[in-house]
C-alpha cells in the first residue's frame, strides 16, 4: 500500500517539476539562455532538502512519503542527461559545466546537511 | 534567413522544457546556429493530469525496485540500476513512441516527463553518494559516481540509436 502513496506522491512531485518548468519557459530571460537554469535548481533544490530530511528529521512514513516520494519524483536524472547530450552538439563548454556544477553543487548540497 | 534548402541538419527536439518546441537549425552558407521556438503550447490542465498519472507509475515503480534490490555490502545497486533505465527508456520514449504510435503532445509529456522523469531520480543518487562517503567507503563513492555519469550518458545515447534503428526498420515496411 506504501508503494501507492509513494507513487501519489511522486506523481505531485513530477507536477511540481512541470509548473517549474513551464514558469521558467515563459519567462523571456530565461528562456533565451543556453544554461538549462531550471533543471539545474531543480536538481540542486531537490539535493538539498533530500539531505535535510535524512539528516534531521525522524525516520517517520511522513518523512519517507515526501523525501522518496515528492522530492524523487521531484528530480530527475533522465532529463538532466538528455539536455546535456542536446548541448553537447552545439555548445560543449556550457555542456561540461552543467554537468560538472550539477554533479558538484548536488553533491556539496547534501554534504552540508551531514550531521 | 534560412533558407530549406540551405539547412543540412535540422532536428526537433525539446531543451529545457517540454512545453516549448525548439528547432535547431545550422545555415549551410555562414555556418551559424539559429534557434526557432516554432510554438508555445498552452498549459493545460490535460498535461498535469498525464504528468500525474504518469508519475504514480514511475514514482511507484521506483520504490518497488529500491525495496526488492538491496545489494549486501551497503552500495547503491538498486539506485544506479533505475537511473541507468530511466536513461534509456528516456530516450526511447522521446524519440521513438510518440512516432512510432502517434501520440499527441499530452501523452508524450506524461510518458518522459512523467513516467520517466519520475522514475530517475537525482536527490537519492546524492543521498546515496554521501553516505558512502560518510561510511569511508570511498572506493564504492567512485565506482558509483562514475557509473552514474558515464553509464547514463552511455544508455542515453543508447537509446537514441535503439529508437532511430526502430524508426528505419519502420519505413522499410
Amino acid at each position: 500500500m506504501l508503494i501507492i502513496y509513494v507513487g501519489m506522491a511522486s506523481g505531485v512531485g513530477a507536477c511540481l517539476r512541470l509548473v517549474c518548468m513551464d514558469v521558467f519557459s515563459h519567462s523571456s530571460f530565461f528562456s533565451k539562455l543556453y544554461f538549462p537554469v531550471v533543471t539545474f535548481l531543480i536538481n540542486i533544490v531537490g539535493s538539498l532538502l533530500m539531505g535535510f530530511i535524512f539528516y534531521y528529521l525522524p525516520d517517520t512514513t511522513t518523512n519517507t512519503l515526501i523525501s522518496v516520494g515528492v522530492i524523487g519524483g521531484f528530480t530527475t536524472l533522465s532529463t538532466f542527461n538528455d539536455e546535456m547530450i542536446l548541448l553537447w552538439k552545439y555548445h560543449k563548454l556550457t555542456c561540461l559545466l552543467y554537468g560538472f556544477l550539477t554533479y558538484l553543487v548536488g553533491l556539496i548540497v547534501v554534504l552540508v546537511m551531514v550531521r | 534567413m534560412i533558407d530549406d534548402s540551405a539547412v543540412y541538419h535540422q532536428s526537433a527536439f525539446l531543451l529545457q522544457n517540454f512545453s516549448k518546441l525548439t528547432v535547431f537549425t545550422i545555415d549551410a552558407n555562414t555556418s551559424k546556429l539559429n534557434v526557432i521556438n516554432t510554438y508555445e503550447s498552452v498549459i493545460t490542465i490535460k498535461r498535469y493530469i498525464a504528468v500525474f498519472l504518469f508519475g504514480i507509475i514511475g514514482g511507484g515503480a521506483r520504490y518497488l525496485m529500491e525495496l526488492l534490490i538491496v545489494a549486501p555490502n551497503g552500495f547503491p545497486f538498486s539506485t544506479l540500476l533505475i537511473n541507468i533505465i530511466g536513461c534509456f527508456f528516456f530516450s526511447i520514449m522521446v524519440d521513438y513512441i510518440p512516432k512510432r504510435f502517434a501520440l499527441s503532445s499530452t501523452v508524450a509529456t506524461g510518458l518522459s516527463a512523467g513516467l520517466i522523469g519520475s522514475f530517475t531520480t537525482f536527490s537519492t543518487f546524492n543521498l546515496d553518494a554521501i553516505k558512502l562517503v560518510v561510511h569511508h567507503q570511498l572506493a564504492f563513492f567512485a565506482i558509483y559516481l562514475f557509473c552514474t555519469i558515464f553509464g547514463s550518458l552511455l544508455m542515453n545515447l543508447t537509446g537514441r540509436k535503439v529508437s532511430r534503428r526502430l524508426l528505419q526498420k519502420l519505413e522499410v515496411f
